[in-house]
């Protein structure tokens, strides 16, 4: 009896909630089928192409504006969601006023709309004859069918992922943080600089990341409002998708396989940027 | 240099009282002064008031002698630790000392030069370059000391300063407040609830109880001399006996002491008995004195804590030495005689 119970260990390692190995286990197998397997699929088709079929399937003039409004169009507008994003965020978390539940669900809306339909809505608004493009027309100012358009599509989509990363931040930030600045002598803009920003940088980061990733994937929203003129205002994904529809499922692929490489490497890139703002952090 | 609030009242919204209702008191330059009261006694709000953190509805904030009442906090010239230290976490220790200082636009060299002066005041040496995560609770605190005491300020604030910590941490950290007030002499507010912390560290105690100041004193003062029955309760263990005065002495279960002056034969009192103020002796030795029964007995350390039964069935705290109690020779349940060295009496409110 004795050594029965004592055969059973009583402490666990690692925490009183095991499975590790199970976890694990899981997590590899389940990003494999639904992430590593179509990515596999994806670079062995691709790599039915020769060497050179392939270089100039990727390096196509084409191919190249592409690349190039493509990742143009998303910085820009990860970066106007990086500025206003915040702020947007910061009324949410900071003010009490009448309509704010709805403001909040307004910030959602782009995750839950098809993008077909923003598009749509995007373009009759800045369009020659919409009824905000007919004046811009006036001062010369194209934003339907030119990469300006493309640019104002992505960030749409892409402006709930920085306000949804900041904003629980913003709403744990100790308010002590700013009046301990405030006494030390710190205006409110040398407070919002040196004590709220760099507190939010991770978090910003994060935002970032996912609004440009998102924006770099995006289809539907910005079919209708680009025009999709080629080598003008045609994106990479609009481009496959031409691809496709000319049979041509290699060259479609080696494109796919190049945006692939890109946007790892620029994630990665990131979350380095993120360890590096959070040294000395505890997580 | 000296703080004087004047009528200093704060109302929240929402609030049933007011957080802080007509407070005054003066606190003296070079001094420690500790606003000590119960959570919700309005003790923060006021400290919070003399920093500018928090606009007071009526009354004024002087800060040597200059009345500073509208003068935003960036502006006052005043130290300030927070309870729970709010270290800046994406700053090394380094930049949370300097933070002050590079706000007034100190030069680099300066500033690390007076950094490296604090950084050795609160013994945290060698941990400049460390982030607030890295730390223990007490060196985070001796940070935002350091944090606080770096820029000069003619005040120093605390609010609650060693709540957080454990309390081995926390009589280590008052020696050492201790020793840094002395060397710095600046003139300190501390809010605390914990009265030993208040009666040990400072100079002038200003009691606090809902939003009101009621009373102002020496340590000694406050404990020997409570002005009114909460102070008399709130600080320090006391025994409460309710009785009624009887030919100018008060009578309180089978006690009988001298009446408050003033107080007319009839008049309800009660007293306040410190318990290491009730002197014991054997029952048998005094036949002719009250007595009570020893009805529990607890040792804590080397002293102990006796709770007695008198007749009038009132209980009585009584602490003393444990030699004491040894030369003595008592044990429970057996009946002891009582007298009371020293008692605080108060005439009840005709009110209640």
């Amino acid at each position: 009896m004795q050594a029965a119970l004592r055969s059973v260990p009583l402490v666990r390692r690692g925490g009183v909630l095991p499975g590790y190995g199970l976890a694990l286990g899981f997590t590899v197998l389940y990003l494999g089928l639904l992430v590593l397997l179509p990515l596999g699929a994806l670079v062995l088709k691709a790599s039915t192409l020769s060497w050179e079929g392939f270089v100039a399937a990727v390096t196509g003039p084409r191919a190249l504006a592409a690349y190039r409004l493509s990742f143009g169009a998303s910085l820009v507008g990860a970066v106007v969601n990086a500025v206003f994003g915040p702020v947007v965020a910061w009324v949410l978390a900071r003010y009490d006023f009448p309509g704010k539940a709805v403001l909040d669900a307004l910030v959602d809306l782009p995750f839950a709309l098809p993008t077909s339909v923003a598009g749509i809505a995007l373009t009759a608004v800045y369009s020659q004859n919409g009824w905000l493009g007919q004046h811009l027309t006036k001062w010369g100012i194209q934003v339907a069918f030119a990469p300006a358009g493309v640019a104002m599509a992505l960030t749409f989509v892409g402006l709930p992922f920085v306000v949804r990363s900041v904003q629980p931040v913003l709403e744990d930030l100790d308010p002590r943080l700013e009046e301990a600045a405030a006494v030390l002598g710190a205006g409110r803009l040398r407070t919002v600089a040196w004590v709220v920003l760099p507190a939010l940088f991770p978090a910003l980061l994060t935002g970032f990341a996912l609004s440009f990733a998102r924006a770099l994937g995006e289809y539907g929203s910005v079919v209708f409002i680009s025009g999709n003129m080629p080598l003008r205002t045609e994106i990479v994904p609009l481009l496959i998708v031409t691809r496709l529809e000319q049979y041509d499922y290699a060259g479609a692929t080696a494109i796919g396989v190049v945006m692939l490489g890109a946007s790892f490497m620029l994630l990665l890139a990131i979350n380095a940027l993120q360890a590096w703002a959070l040294r000395g952090r505890k997580r | 240099m000296s703080v004087t609030v004047e009528h200093l009242t704060k109302r929240f919204a929402g609030g049933s009282h007011p957080a802080a209702e007509d407070v005054s008191f003066h606190a003296p330059a070079g001094a420690v002064t500790a606003l000590l009261g119960p959570s919700g006694s309005g003790k923060t709000t006021v400290l919070r008031a003399i920093a500018g953190l928090e606009e007071a509805d009526a009354g004024r904030v002087r800060i040597g002698g200059e009345d500073c009442t509208r003068v935003p906090p960036q502006r006052r010239e005043v130290g300030f630790v927070f309870q729970g230290y709010a270290l800046f976490e994406h700053l090394t220790v380094r930049g949370n000392v300097g933070f002050g200082l590079r706000v007034r636009g100190v030069a680099r060299k300066e500033r690390d030069a007076r950094v490296d002066e604090l950084l050795e005041l609160v013994q945290l040496q060698g941990y400049g370059e460390r982030y607030p995560s890295q730390l223990s609770g007490g060196q985070r605190q001796r940070v935002a000391f350091a944090r606080a005491l770096a820029t000069r300020p003619r005040v120093l604030l605390l609010d609650e300063p060693f709540a957080a910590l454990d309390t081995r941490v926390r009589v280590e950290l008052r020696a050492w407040l201790r020793e840094l007030h002395e060397r710095t002499h600046v003139t300190t507010l501390l809010v605390t609830h914990d009265q030993e912390e208040a009666l040990e560290l400072s100079q002038q105690v200003v009691v606090m109880h809902e939003g009101r100041v009621r009373q102002v004193g020496t340590p000694l003062d406050v404990y020997d001399r409570p002005a009114t029955p909460f102070v008399a309760s709130f600080i320090g263990n006391a025994n409460v006996l309710r009785g009624r005065v009887e030919g100018g002495r008060a009578a309180l279960g089978g006690l009988s002491l001298e009446a408050p002056g003033g107080a007319p034969d009839g008049a309800r009192v009660h007293a306040f008995v410190r318990p290491h103020e009730v002197r014991i002796a054997r029952a048998v030795e005094e036949p002719a004195g009250v007595h009570a029964v020893i009805a529990a007995l607890t040792r804590v350390g080397d002293l102990v804590k006796l709770s007695l039964q008198l007749a009038s069935r009132d209980t009585l705290m009584v602490h003393m030495a444990h030699t004491e109690l040894e030369a003595l020779g008592l044990s429970q349940g057996e009946r002891v005689s009582v007298g009371i060295r020293n008692a605080r009496l108060f005439v009840e409110e005709h009110a209640g």
